[in-house]
């Protein structure tokens, strides 16, 4: 379950708020200009048919207004009317060509463009949103809500420079919206993640890509293997600012604080950096994090100049969530301390952070999920079915929800009762394999193991630890099929030895020592 | 009228058998225990050392042993104990380990220093067992710098022999077994060790942040191969590690319990290892042994995923006359059981148990496999803690607990601590069995961490009649040690290792349910004779002797 798709959900403005906001002058206006073609019979239903609208009464209101279409096929204005009603009860895919119909008329409509974007990201479509949002903004720049939207969309196709500029705007004019100051940090973290993903594309052993991973392990106090990436970085750029500043803020965190001392003497004793060389590092060093952040839009950017943007993009995340924890408590401040939390293993904190965003939204059942989900990875199992079991009653056919109340109920040593959650999580998303996995055991627990193989077979990608394969050789021997038992058994002990050495290696490397 | 005599005699043998083992038809008596330790004058505190670098030693201590040191009928109790971080010296009496006689009437007396067993070093666990067949139980004590072979000479003293025997020390050992493994008649020992550790190791895990500092894990510590020591039968042993083809079997030891898994005669070995596959050390009969935990399906749990498996029993819970395999472990790893399928692998029954969703909630270190309301069905008592005293502000469990009773019905178990007076929520470790009364009941004793031990006298009613067999051996080792007992359905094997790093050297108890006398009692000696006693009376603690 991904942040950035509940990032987007949360869309700007409940669509009431919108439908006061700018719909009811709108609906006020074509009313008029209806009224003056209609018959007054025409004109009664137009007025019911509106009070129903404004009252929250879409599927009424939408009975009506489909009859006033069909009898008034050039009122344009009542074409929108259906469309925000059917948008407003929820039948996205129906209000969509209805919008489109309007804009054809009317192509600056804005409620007409708004609610064509918004309806596009209800159905999950980002980038066919775009284009409508794009011109609602054109139309008004000032419009916050079509920013908002627009805002999230971009995030959601992966524009998120673009994401960052209309969050940045959207902050200015509304500097105390939670939510438009976690936009601008994910956003900003997000264009970090993807320099370093172009680096490690570009060249996986780069030190400017070891740099960053230390930051990175840094920050989930994982600081072991923090100061093994520092180190890799140092063997290659002895000179790269803030590494050996990096070692220090391990050394002090590990209660060295002499070793520290020693290299933040070694990061002062860096020479000074030549700027015509290294502009990047330049803005950087001198705050301005927002020109290090641009970078020409060259496919070939170097790995130097994707680690200065990377780097600045960091510290304006920082800077956004710094904001946000400054305003008061709000869903978005609960959900970057889970998200923290969860990715330093803490998991009982993730809950904690879940449950007070969901005391300030206690109906938002993205939330209920991920509470659902960090209950289950903390191992209160009751408590993960429990949540989930509840949300699925709004969420009925979630694969991941599914997953969590299936695998708490195996967890629980409930196997027959997770069957009917594992199928349905499968059946939802027949790719989610650790549902493949948790299905077959929960089968082998209570001997259906021929049933058991297909699943544990299926999941074996998954399989990093060597466990699935135990449990496929214990669900062949079970079976009688003695020999593939053996096979597979000795694949489980191959996967085990390779697992064993690789962190043997890391334990070996990932040992914090004197400055070198 | 001899006819009738007879008719009627046979009709009271038939209504006898019929009463024998089958409890089905109401439910089985209640289990209930009364803690008198302070009255009965044990004030024995596990003295651990807590430190604030929590060095990993102190949370696992905490073996005891039951045994008649002095002959007397009546089973005395022996704790281990810690000792001083980071000197590992019992700089102080309260670091000593100590011997308890039981007086009669449940009144015990510290007599450590008569019998000259306070110990060195910090001790972890402990195995007894009468080594030199003089019929008096010796003990060896196991521990993170210092093992020690007391033997018993018969005079309410013990001598430290430790040196003359050929024991060595210096790697950290948990755990130990007496068995005799190549059935010469001398009991050899097994020693379980844990990981490479020295005080010096001064490794941060937790949070820093919080300020939490706890326990690290298991990974971080590398581990170490077990020891077999052969019974020279002259007072000394010999380290055949090697030969035996256990060298090449690291584990992070924790616990062990023989019993003859396959029925070939010589006794197999079960070692838990925390955080690391089990191991079943097949013995080949030939003075060598193969690890086959993984093919026989007792090296981890049916999902694959290691555990920090502690204590284990290695009994017949299902009374299929195989035996079976439970282990203790912490919360939501739930304490799994291997059922013996009877050809040579085993069965993950945790969920078919039921023990699967019994235990998820609880963490537990000794545990014992005994008949604790005499109804024929062996039931389980855990001694309840978890290793992590910070575990709530990580996870969803807690660190102190009560202990555990769960009843077996037919193979299929039941939680009745509620009720059952096991309320003490302290940080448990290891726990012995015995009938401490002779009433045929078997009582409990428990160790916790920085707290009192406490003595757990049964006072379940309405509880069925019992037997208890104290084998003497001849031609085998004096104590028995080995030999296989059926009575009915029940098979129980003589062994002195229970639950985790403890010991229990007394007898071999059977619940009958409704028996008065027990038509056959087969004992199959190790040496492979096979002893049958006819018509016994129950309600006794019947001495047997092998024959010349």
């Amino acid at each position: 379950m991904t942040s950035g798709r509940l990032q987007s959900a949360r869309q700007f403005g409940p669509k009431l708020t919108r439908i006061r906001g700018f719909v009811l002058p709108a609906l006020t206006a074509l009313s008029l200009a209806v009224g003056l073609a209609q018959t007054s019979d025409l004109a009664q239903k137009s007025e019911q048919a509106r009070q129903l609208l404004v009252t929250g009464k879409y599927e009424a209101a939408i009975a009506i207004y489909t009859q006033l279409v069909r009898a008034l096929p050039q009122e344009t204005g009542l074409l929108l009317n259906l469309a925000l009603a059917q948008h407003m009860a929820g039948h996205e895919a129906e209000s969509i060509p209805n919008f489109e119909a309007v804009l054809k008329v009317q192509p600056g409509a804005e409620p007409a463009l708004i609610s064509l974007g918004a309806a596009h990201l209800a159905l999950g479509q980002p980038r066919q949103a775009l284009a409508p949002l794009k011109r609602a903004v054109a139309v008004e720049p000032g419009n916050l809500d079509a920013r908002g939207l627009l805002a999230g969309a971009c995030m959601d196709v992966g524009s998120f420079e673009e994401a960052a500029d209309h969050y940045r705007r959207l902050t200015s004019a509304s500097p105390d919206d939670p939510r438009l100051w976690y936009g601008l940090g994910m956003s900003y973290q997000s264009i970090a993640t993807t320099a370093l993903k172009r680096i490690q594309e570009a060249d996986a052993q780069s030190p400017y890509l070891a740099a960053l991973v230390a930051r990175t392990r840094f920050q989930r106090r994982q600081y072991r293997s923090a100061f093994f990436f520092y180190h890799e970085a140092l063997k290659q750029l002895p000179g790269l600012p803030g590494i050996h500043g990096g070692l220090a803020e391990i050394y002090r965190k590990t209660g060295h604080s002499e070793w520290a001392a020693e290299e933040e003497a070694n990061e002062q004793a860096l020479p000074p950096t030549d700027c015509s060389v290294h502009p990047s590092e330049c803005q950087f060093r001198t705050g301005k994090d927002l020109d290090a952040l641009k970078l020409p839009r060259t496919p070939k950017a170097s790995t130097e100049a994707l680690y200065w943007q990377a780097k600045a993009a960091n510290e304006l995340a920082l800077q956004a969530f710094f904001r946000l924890g400054q305003l008061p408590p709000s869903v978005e401040l609960h959900q970057l301390r889970a998200e923290i939390a969860r990715d330093q293993n803490q998991p009982m904190e993730a809950v904690t952070e879940w449950r007070a965003a969901l005391e300030l939204a206690p109906n938002d059942p993205r939330l209920q999920e991920q509470l659902a989900a960090s209950l289950l990875i903390a191992g209160d199992y009751r408590a993960a079915v429990d949540q989930a079991v509840a949300t699925l009653k709004a969420v009925p056919a979630g694969a991941e929800l599914n997953f969590v109340a299936g695998d708490s109920l195996l967890h629980l040593e409930e196997p027959e009762k997770s069957i009917p959650y594992l199928r349905a999580a499968l059946g939802a998303d027949p790719k989610l394999l650790p549902a493949a996995a948790s299905l077959g055991l929960a089968l082998s627990r209570l001997d259906r193991s021929t049933e058991a193989i297909q699943y544990l077979a299926k999941a074996l990608d998954l399989d990093d630890d060597g466990s699935l394969h135990y449990q496929l050789a214990q669900a062949y021997q079970a079976t009688g099929n003695a020999q593939k038992a053996r096979a597979t058994m000795a694949a489980y002990q191959a996967l085990l030895k390779k697992s064993r050495e690789l962190k043997e290696e890391v334990a070996r490397e990932a040992q914090i020592e004197p400055p070198r | 009228m001899k006819f009738l005599a007879a008719m009627g005699a046979l009709a009271g043998l038939a209504l006898l058998l019929a009463g024998a083992f089958s409890t089905g038809n109401a439910s089985a008596p209640v289990i209930r225990f009364r803690e008198v330790a302070a009255e009965a004058g044990i004030s024995f505190v596990l003295e651990n050392h807590p430190t604030p670098e929590k060095h990993l030693i102190e949370t696992i201590p905490g073996g005891i042993a039951v045994l008649d040191y002095d002959g007397d009928g009546r089973p005395d109790i022996y704790f281990t104990n810690g000792a001083d971080i980071p000197s590992l010296s019992k700089t102080s009496p309260k670091y000593w380990n100590r011997l308890y006689r039981n007086e009669g009437n449940w009144k015990f007396r510290d007599v450590t220093q008569d019998a000259g067993v306070a110990g060195q070093g910090y001790s972890m666990g402990v195995a007894a067992a009468d080594y030199d067949n003089d019929g008096h139980p010796d003990l060896f004590v196991a521990g993170v710098n210092r093992n020690t072979l007391y033997h018993n000479l018969g005079n309410g003293r013990f001598e430290d022999v430790t040196a003359k025997a050929g024991i060595k020390s210096g790697e950290w050992a948990v755990a130990a077994g007496w068995l005799d493994y190549d059935r010469d008649g001398w009991l050899d020992l097994w020693v379980v060790h844990y990981a490479k550790w020295s005080p010096s190791f001064d490794r941060y895990c937790g949070d820093a942040t919080r300020g939490l500092r706890i326990y690290c894990h298991p990974k971080y510590f590398e581990g170490v191969a077990n020891t077999l020591y052969r019974n020279r039968g002259d007072g000394t042993f010999e380290d055949v590690t090697d030969r035996a083809g256990l060298a090449g079997f690291i584990g992070r030891g924790m616990s062990v319990a023989f019993a003859d898994y396959d029925d070939d005669g010589f006794p197999d070995v079960f070692v838990t290892n925390d955080s690391m596959p089990n191991f079943l050390f097949h013995n080949r009969g030939n003075g060598t042994f193969e690890e086959v935990g993984l093919p026989a399906g007792t090296a981890l749990r049916d999902d694959g995923k290691p555990i920090s498996n502690m204590g284990a029993e290695f009994k017949d819970y299902d009374n299929d006359g195989s035996p079976d395999i439970f282990v203790t472990a912490l919360a939501s790893q739930t304490f799994p059981v291997f059922r013996n399928r009877g050809n040579g692998n085993f069965a993950d029954a945790t969920y078919a148990s039921r023990m699967g969703a019994l235990s998820l909630k609880h963490s537990a270190w000794g545990l014992g496999l005994f008949d604790f309301n005499n109804d024929g069905w062996k039931d389980l008592f855990t001694a309840n803690s978890h290793v992590n005293d910070h575990v709530a502000a990580f996870e969803a469990a807690v660190y102190k607990e009560a202990n555990t009773i769960f009843a077996n019905e037919h193979g299929r178990f039941r939680d009745v601590s509620a009720g059952s007076g096991l309320e003490p929520v302290k940080a448990h470790r290891g726990a012995a069995f015995a009938d401490f009364d002779g009433d045929g009941r078997i009582d409990a004793v428990v160790s916790a961490l920085g707290e009192s031990a406490e003595l757990w006298q049964n006072v379940s009613t309405g509880t069925g009649h019992w037997i208890i067999v104290r084998l003497r051996g001849t031609k085998d080792n004096r104590d028995g040690i080995g030999a296989r007992i059926r009575i009915g359905d029940q098979m129980n094997e003589m062994t002195t290792t229970v639950g985790y790093a403890s010991s229990a050297a007394w007898g071999v108890h059977f619940g009958v349910g409704g028996l008065t006398i027990v038509p056959k009692i087969e004992i199959r000696w190790p040496h492979g004779g096979l002893q049958t006693l006819t018509d016994v009376r129950t309600d006794q603690l019947l001495t047997v002797r092998q024959p010349n």
